[in-house]
């Protein structure tokens, strides 16, 4: 485990600087449970609950101190909520992320063994600057040495980040970014370009919400799909060829071969994960990211990305596109599609409609792609009707959600959901409100604690066999031989090119 | 804000019934339980009913699909198999709509099974 960062709702965060930013100037503590959220290369803090001091707790001296008796009491309620123990100080005039001065340490290093004994979690220490809200966190070891977050995220109609510029550093802009960057500024750019982002579902949506966002410069950008391509793929996935089909390629496999044509960054970092985020593993990979982008259809992971969005604290921008065709294949009645984002505050998939919990398990069986099943039950099976004329409609729907949550134009972060009716030409908000006993906005901040979402994925596993077994026909690696051979080719004439200075 | 897992999966399901005032035993895979129709032709009746154990591991997030029930206890005819159950019961497909906003889940799963009892009734094996 190598990266760690933190995350809070805008709740929190307004809870926190009330408290912390004083109107006197002086400095002011408090402390807070969190609750681990383990990725699979990052752990992130997720903040659950503030712990205001009472009367005595706390001196306030123009400096600010804890009181032994504040941090056991916070420990034991942290304890008792199976969570682990942050301590919070302001530094009034400080802005974006704040080192540690000696008294800052020493007060945080003293109680790290107490606070790791009492929870059996780490303690972790955040400072707050008062002059533009910036966070900064660090996690304590059992030993008292501190390890430094990258990051810390409030999650509220727009994504704050707070980054560590020394393990962040903003990325270099790249004259191929200039106008990208004279639309929103280097401060919101080197912002865009450090958050991880995953795009989960590499069809005609996914894949282009991929390739612009490595177009934009967004450096870490990872695509997720357990799914090959198919003949009847191309006339949607942009950028795919019969020669994928014929080599039985992985979608991610395409995507990856893409965003790398399409990245701007200095030093992108693409990911492609072959998985689905409906095993443990996926699930686990897709926790290291700061922002996901739903692009799938199936009931069960959109399940499992609803629940991490609100457990989790990672925004999950999700959309799709229903197309009405006539029963007598002649013609269209109508297209919609949508586009929101989930998250605390908003309502979960469910609420708003767009999630049939009970299909969940008809998913995981696979009984939405049995025909027989289907038949007995009176049900259509998932709808077949695309178009890329208008799948690049609900990626442009989207990437908005994406640039309103991140870039927040005229001071003003994501919409809520949207929905457009083309047969209208009407786009509209989308009235969905949180049910009072929602499930997932239940669970804010439950990290490692979520809903279960998660099992053993037969069809990934079988598709995934399938694909193995293909690939080793002779007819597909001879092909395969032949075009890594032509990539070479490729490769050299480039070489050749620039060197002859063309 | 709450806890997912304070009672995740069977056992959770388990507690939940318990709560609700069931006695549910758990064998060869099937949690079976007694549920008492409100209205139809078993109203006033207890039922035996059952969940596979397979179908619950991601209780209360997604509810189960399918509703064990003696053989004898007939539904409209929908989709049907002996798949995963005791000896003598069949497995049917009902759909639960609007779950994911229960106080208590395993309520709202014995509202779903009894809505669905009211429709059958008691015949030969």
């Amino acid at each position: 485990m190598s990266r760690r960062s933190a995350a809070m709702t805008a709740d929190i965060d307004a809870q926190l600087q009330t408290h912390l930013l004083r109107d006197d100037g002086d400095e002011d503590v408090c402390l807070a449970t969190y609750r681990p959220s383990t990725g699979s290369d990052r752990t992130s803090a997720v903040l659950r609950r503030v712990i205001l001091p009472r009367d005595g707790e706390r001196l306030v001296h123009g400096n600010a101190s804890f009181t032994g008796d504040y941090l056991l009491r916070g420990a034991a309620e942290a304890a008792a909520d199976g969570c682990g123990l942050a301590m919070l100080h302001s530094h009034p005039g400080g802005r974006g992320w704040q080192s540690m001065s000696g008294p800052d340490h020493d007060a945080e290093q003293s109680y790290a063994r107490l606070a790791h004994t009492i929870t059996g979690k780490p303690l972790i220490g955040f400072t707050l600057g008062g002059r533009d809200g910036g966070w900064s966190m660090r996690n304590w070891t059992p030993e008292g040495r501190p390890e430094w977050a990258e990051s810390v995220r409030v999650v509220g109609d727009c994504l704050r980040v707070t980054w560590n510029d020394r393990l962040c550093p903003p990325p270099q802009l790249q004259k191929t970014q200039d106008r990208t960057v004279s639309a929103w500024g280097e401060r919101i750019q080197a912002d865009l370009a450090r958050l991880w982002f995953l795009v989960v579902g590499a069809g005609s949506v996914g894949l282009d919400v991929a390739l612009r966002l490595a177009a934009s410069g967004v450096r870490h950008v990872a695509v997720m799909d357990f799914d090959g391509v198919y003949v009847v793929n191309l006339d949607r996935l942009i950028g795919a060829t019969r020669l994928d089909v014929l080599l039985c390629r992985s979608k991610v496999e395409v995507a990856l071969r893409l965003m790398r044509a399409a990245a701007t960054a200095a030093s992108p970092d693409l990911q492609s994960l072959e998985m689905s985020v409906c095993t443990s593993e996926g699930l686990a990979a897709a926790l290291d990211y700061d922002v996901i982008v739903s692009c799938v259809d199936r009931p069960w992971p959109r399940a499992a990305l609803n629940g991490i969005a609100y457990a989790d604290l990672i925004p999950v921008v999700d959309g799709g596109i229903g197309i009405d065709a006539f029963d007598d294949g002649d013609g269209m009645r109508n297209a919609t599609w949508r586009s929101h984002v989930v998250r605390p505050g908003r309502p979960c998939l469910s609420c708003n409609g767009q999630l049939d919990l009970g299909d969940v398990q008809l998913d995981k069986q696979g009984l939405l792609d049995d025909p027989r099943y289907l038949a007995a039950a009176g049900r259509n099976g998932q709808a077949r009707q695309n178009v890329a004329a208008l799948s690049a409609s609900v990626s442009a729907s989207l990437l908005a959600q994406v640039v309103s949550l991140v870039a927040a134009p005229g001071g003003r972060g994501e919409p809520g959901p949207l929905r457009y009716t083309l047969s209208a030409h009407w786009l509209e908000h989308v009235d969905a409100t949180t049910r009072e006993g929602c499930a997932f906005e239940h669970v804010t901040a439950a990290g490692d604690r979520r809903h279960t979402l998660t099992g053993p994925h037969a069809a990934a596993t079988e598709t995934a066999a399938a694909r193995a077994v293909a690939r080793r026909q002779l007819r597909v690696r001879a092909a395969a031989a032949l075009a890594r051979l032509s990539d070479r080719l490729a490769t050299a004439a480039r070489a050749f090119a620039t060197f002859g200075g063309l | 804000m709450d806890d997912a897992a304070a009672e995740p999966g069977v056992e959770g399901f388990l507690a939940g019934l318990r709560r609700c005032g069931l006695d549910p035993v758990t064998k060869s895979g099937v949690v079976t339980f007694d549920v008492t129709p409100c209205h139809g032709a078993l109203a006033g009746q207890r039922v035996q009913s059952g969940v596979a154990v397979a179908e619950l591991a991601m209780w209360p997030a997604a509810p189960p699909h399918w509703i064990h029930l003696p053989a004898v206890i007939h539904l409209s005819p929908t989709n049907i198999n002996t798949e995963e159950t005791l000896a003598g019961w069949v497995r049917h497909s009902r759909q639960v709509t609007g779950w994911g906003d229960a106080a208590e889940p395993a309520q709202a799963w014995l509202a779903h099974v009894r809505s669905v009892l009211e429709s059958a009734v008691r015949g030969a094996a």
